[in-house]
């Protein structure tokens, strides 16, 4: 066995999904390489102990009456959830958050005009200094963007898209990266993030083309459904092609074909 | 992880038999093992029928899963109250997306992706205080103390520590193999990678794991 051989089993010998005699042969080629052996032989030991780590213990009792209260509003869905988190937590869920964002950012727009307002006018300079220093932010959020889009995780190509989507007025590149990331990221969730992420600009047309073309490759059911309602909502005619093999195609989930017909007579 | 339940088909059973373990421990953590039986009812033949209506089954789906996903992502989030949230919010999803459940599909590889869209829409929302390592890292370290139980105790905090500093993505791959007990192909279906992508990144996440382990160590007796 070679040393690279040695790394490829690494992950197989950790969780004992190793073959007894390439076990065998992988232990043997530990005892004979000092390298492989610093590089190797202590895993299993951490693997070990991370077994002893205690185990997160669930509050079943609370987490069931609030999957009660959510099934029992069922229809409500995530706001019958909301309606029962006690009142100590419901404050930061991503649920809420963005209802106090919203809220927030309001709140300090109407402090800054009454204080514009009321205050002795400003400095021409300091304004421009202001609108110089939105633009730079603007700019590195969108570096920081692009950069999380290119990444090799989902994770963070997840969060790439989520930068992506609450920059103000993204510039052709960032759109642009958006679709590619729609048209060729291999994780679904990311597929299906970029599409929320470019309803925000459905009025421009390389978007809408990139919809319709998405629509006619994609083949999860999730990012399917997304598209059909992308491409509703956008009332893009263009997509009536797209629209109709979908509600026809006999490979496609039926879900999907339901969803596809009724979007076909509502963009018609 | 599962809780019991009438028509519980996920039954605990020790991890693995001996000459299956690496020859340098043994692993205290259970796996879930499917076994068949005629009269048991599958987690896919219950989504199914929550998939055409009968939201009620949902409930036996909750007491079969609700402690796993909790575990899965408290270890994720380092955080109890956001990971209840979040259990709630996966079937919320469950409701919401049952029909594009597929005949021929896993129920728990399915869950699980909800499970990690969930978080990572989760992250998107959080603030850096509010993030796994402001909660893990901030801890007080325990006080130096020759005994050898406290010895381990701060062992097991420093694996801890150096398991939530990792990235998100390789602290994942680790709870998924290591607590979910789940094969390779398993992980590669709800990451949407490929088998061999699972077990190189595994490999390295577990190295990566080690080598923050044993700097905390160092770092610990430089500090005593």
């Amino acid at each position: 066995m070679t040393c690279d051989d040695a790394r490829h089993h690494s992950a197989d010998y950790l969780t004992g999904a190793l073959p007894g005699g390439v076990r065998e042969a992988l232990e043997e080629h530990l005892d004979a390489c000092p390298e492989c052996a610093r590089d190797l032989a202590s895993l299993p030991e951490l693997w070990t102990r991370l077994g002893e780590l205690p185990e997160p213990v669930a509050d079943s009792a609370a987490m069931r009456a609030r999957f009660r209260a959510m099934t029992a509003g069922h229809g409500g869905g995530a706001e019958a959830t909301r309606r029962v988190r006690d009142v100590g937590a419901w404050w930061w869920t991503s649920a809420i958050r963005p209802a106090w964002a919203v809220g927030a950012t309001a709140a300090a727009l109407v402090a800054g005009v009454v204080v514009g307002r009321y205050s002795p006018a400003a400095a021409p300079v300091a304004a421009a200094d202001v609108t110089a220093l939105r633009a730079e932010v603007g700019e590195l959020r969108q570096m920081v963007s692009l950069s999380l889009l290119q990444g090799p995780s989902a994770s963070d190509r997840l969060k790439g898209v989520a930068w992506a989507a609450d920059l103000d007025g993204s510039g052709t590149t960032v759109v642009g990266a958006l679709l590619e990331t729609l048209a060729n990221d291999p994780n679904v969730n990311v597929r299906l993030a970029s599409v929320d992420a470019l309803r925000r600009f459905a009025e421009r047309d390389a978007v809408r083309r990139g919809a319709v073309e998405a629509l006619g490759r994609q083949t999860s059911p999730i990012v399917q459904m997304a598209l059909i309602d992308f491409v509703v909502e956008a009332r893009l005619t263009a997509a009536k092609d797209a629209l109709s093999r979908l509600a026809t195609d006999q490979a496609v989930h039926e879900t999907v074909r339901a969803r596809a017909a009724r979007g076909l007579r509502e963009v018609s | 992880m599962s809780s019991k339940s009438d028509v519980n088909t996920v039954v605990m059973v020790p991890a693995a038999v001996d000459e299956e373990r690496p020859r340098y421990g043994p692993c205290n953590v259970s796996r879930a093992v499917r076994f068949s039986s005629p009269n048991e009812v599958t987690d896919e033949s219950l989504m199914r029928a929550v998939r055409d209506g009968d939201v009620s089954q949902l409930g036996a789906l909750f007491e079969r899963y609700h402690a796993r996903l909790f575990a899965f992502l408290y270890r994720m989030t380092g955080h109890r109250a956001a990971a209840e949230d979040l259990v709630q919010d996966v079937f919320v999803r469950v409701l919401k997306y049952r029909s594009t459940f597929r005949d021929e599909g896993r129920f728990d590889t399915w869950i699980f992706r909800i499970a990690r869209n969930a978080r990572v829409d989760h992250v998107r929302h959080l603030v850096p205080e509010d993030s796994f390592e402001g909660h893990m890292l901030d801890r007080p370290s325990p006080e130096p103390d020759p005994g050898a139980q406290l010895e381990r105790a701060r062992d097991r905090e420093r694996l801890e520590c150096a398991l939530a500093r990792l990235r998100d993505d390789r602290r994942e791959l680790i709870v998924l193999a290591r607590y979910e007990a789940m094969p390779h192909d398993q992980i590669a279906d709800i990451l949407g990678i490929g088998v061999g992508a699972v077990k190189v990144r595994l490999h390295r996440a577990v190295a990566e794991l080690r080598d923050l382990f044993h700097e905390d160590a160092r770092a610990a007796k430089t500090n005593v």
